[in-house]
């Protein structure tokens, strides 16, 4: 406990100071798009799935400051284990701050729509689970904040995974593995799956697909199987990780 | 009693033996030299006991618990080596603060105080220091986090010799005010003679001796004057090298001196630990 309360801190730090600048200049965004909607008289515009922007976000900050992270814990008497448990915590606070921000930024976006009809502002909640046109209520924005901290937690700990296989790999196994998953996925795969499977898998997987985007309930339930998954090979990747501090 | 007892710890990479079968225990409120040619694993057991890289077989204990992957273990340990695994864009004054966080007794303080009299600029960024100033930032990490055990691997790369002296001053200094213990890892053996109480030697993975530096010491002697004299005089002894100045020579003998009669023109006087050192580890 000791030592994860100052890595947490540490982690959250770095993270916060990045996050904030984003939601800064997100905000920024969606003020500029409202203003120019009604400064130019008739012409309408439109923001909108500003949540990927998030995805992308939290996705780079996490591969990033991966290596750092470790070396420094490393460096500092922390246990791999602990690097484990203070990321976990760190990144399911990240999800939380940024999911609240997410709702934040969709609230705002939906007061401006209604204050003029030349400006529309579309969450990615709305675009993926709601008709077109249809303003979102009360019990939609939780459902969109619940989408978010899922979605978010999700990608930070996909991130945490592929940060962590990263660390481990050789030179040339960071060149093999990228490329070996292109092409399992868009050669070997269709090709077994039309030969052998009469494109069942494929079928399968639509089926998946559709099911995972037919409600908010579903998504969250996929992203905890992912979630869960994730977390369990990225704590194989570190738990004996040899520490690269080669310059 | 307070120790880190390293038993029995092997450790290969790929197709070399770079620990094989190491028994060590380094004792508190003591400074150690470790010593060892190139390649002969003195890094790799700092590194092992650090809990960087991990045992093929054998354990290490501090204070009785295990170091590996255990963080209350690993709080009394700081390493400094030549690697920096602080993040290059880390400022120096933030270094110190990061450290502050994981090890309580860290003295700012004394930190600062160091930085002032190595003329370290505590604002720049950790990747814009030279190599020399670099070691000067980890050395004062490492005399600041008042951990019961400090190892450092190679502190005086780059150092410049005024700053070899400081560093070697303040060490002895922080030494006598609050005793810890201290392992030194390096290859300029005549500096740190001086300060080492205890020496380690590693020869290819092994531990060839572990004793006090004044029982070392007493393994061989010198044997000096006119050569004929001094060649009469080594007749016999295991002598171990020589080198010659002029008509001087000296002889360097291996065990222990059982001259009685000293010739006029003779002096005899206790080996160096370089001299033997290099004796003693070469193949």
């Amino acid at each position: 406990m000791t030592t994860i309360k100052p890595l947490y801190k540490y982690i959250m730090k770095n993270n916060l100071k990045s996050i904030f600048i984003f939601y800064i200049i997100m905000t920024a965004i969606i003020h500029i798009g409202f203003f120019i909607c009604k400064l130019s008289n008739g012409s309408s515009g439109g923001i909108g799935g500003m949540e990927i922007a998030t995805i992308f976000l939290l996705f780079s900050l996490v591969l990033c400051s991966y290596r750092e992270t470790m070396n420094l814990s490393v460096q500092c008497g922390v246990s791999r284990k602990t690097v484990f448990i203070s990321s976990l915590l760190a990144f399911i606070t990240c999800g939380i701050i940024t999911g609240t921000m997410d709702l934040l930024l969709s609230l705002l976006g939906n007061f401006y729509e209604s204050r003029i009809e030349t400006f529309t502002y579309d969450s990615m909640y709305e675009q993926t689970f709601m008709p077109v046109g249809v303003l979102p209520k009360f019990n939609d924005f939780l459902k969109v904040l619940l989408m978010c901290i899922g979605v978010n937690t999700a990608t930070l700990i996909i991130a945490f995974l592929i940060g962590a296989l990263n660390y481990r790999l050789s030179k040339t196994m960071k060149v093999v593995i990228p490329i070996s998953i292109f092409v399992f996925i868009f050669v070997i795969f269709p090709i077994v799956d039309y030969t052998i499977f009469d494109m069942e898998i494929t079928k399968q997987i639509l089926k998946l697909l559709r099911w995972t985007f037919s409600s908010v309930y579903h998504t969250l339930v996929i992203a905890a199987v992912t979630i869960s998954a994730a977390l369990a090979m990225t704590y194989l990747f570190i738990r004996r990780v040899k520490i690269d501090d080669k310059k | 009693m307070n120790c880190i007892e390293i038993k029995n710890v092997t450790k290969d990479f790929k197709n070399t033996r770079a620990l094989d079968n190491i028994n060590l225990k380094l004792e508190e409120n003591k400074i150690y030299g470790l010593l060892g040619r190139n390649g002969a694993g003195k890094s790799t057991l700092l590194k092992i006991i650090s809990n960087r890289i991990f045992t093929d077989s054998g354990s290490i204990t501090v204070n009785g618990k295990n170091t590996c992957e255990n963080d209350s273990s690993q709080r009394k340990i700081y390493l400094m080596n030549e690697s920096n695994l602080y993040p290059p864009k880390m400022k120096i004054k933030k270094a110190f603060q990061v450290t502050a966080s994981f090890y309580p007794d860290f003295d700012f303080e004394y930190a600062n105080k160091l930085a002032k009299l190595f003329n370290l600029n505590v604002n720049k960024q950790i990747r814009s220091l030279s190599t020399g100033y670099t070691s000067i930032f980890k050395v004062i990490t490492a005399l600041s986090v008042n951990t019961p055990y400090v190892f450092m691997d190679e502190p005086i790369l780059g150092l410049d010799a005024n700053h070899r002296e400081l560093f070697y001053k303040c060490l002895l200094e922080k030494y006598t005010d609050n005793p810890f213990c201290c392992i030194i890892s390096t290859h300029i053996i005549e500096e740190v003679a001086g300060i080492i109480e205890n020496v380690v030697i590693i020869k290819n993975g092994s531990i060839i001796r572990d004793t006090s530096c004044e029982e070392l010491l007493s393994e061989g002697y010198t044997i000096s004057g006119p050569a004929a004299l001094a060649d009469k005089l080594a007749e016999g002894k295991n002598i171990i090298g020589s080198d010659s100045i002029g008509g001087l020579k000296n002889i360097y003998i291996a065990g222990k001196n059982d001259i009685t009669e000293i010739p006029v023109g003779i002096e005899i006087v206790s080996m160096d630990l370089q001299k033997l050192f290099v004796q003693l580890t070469n193949s």
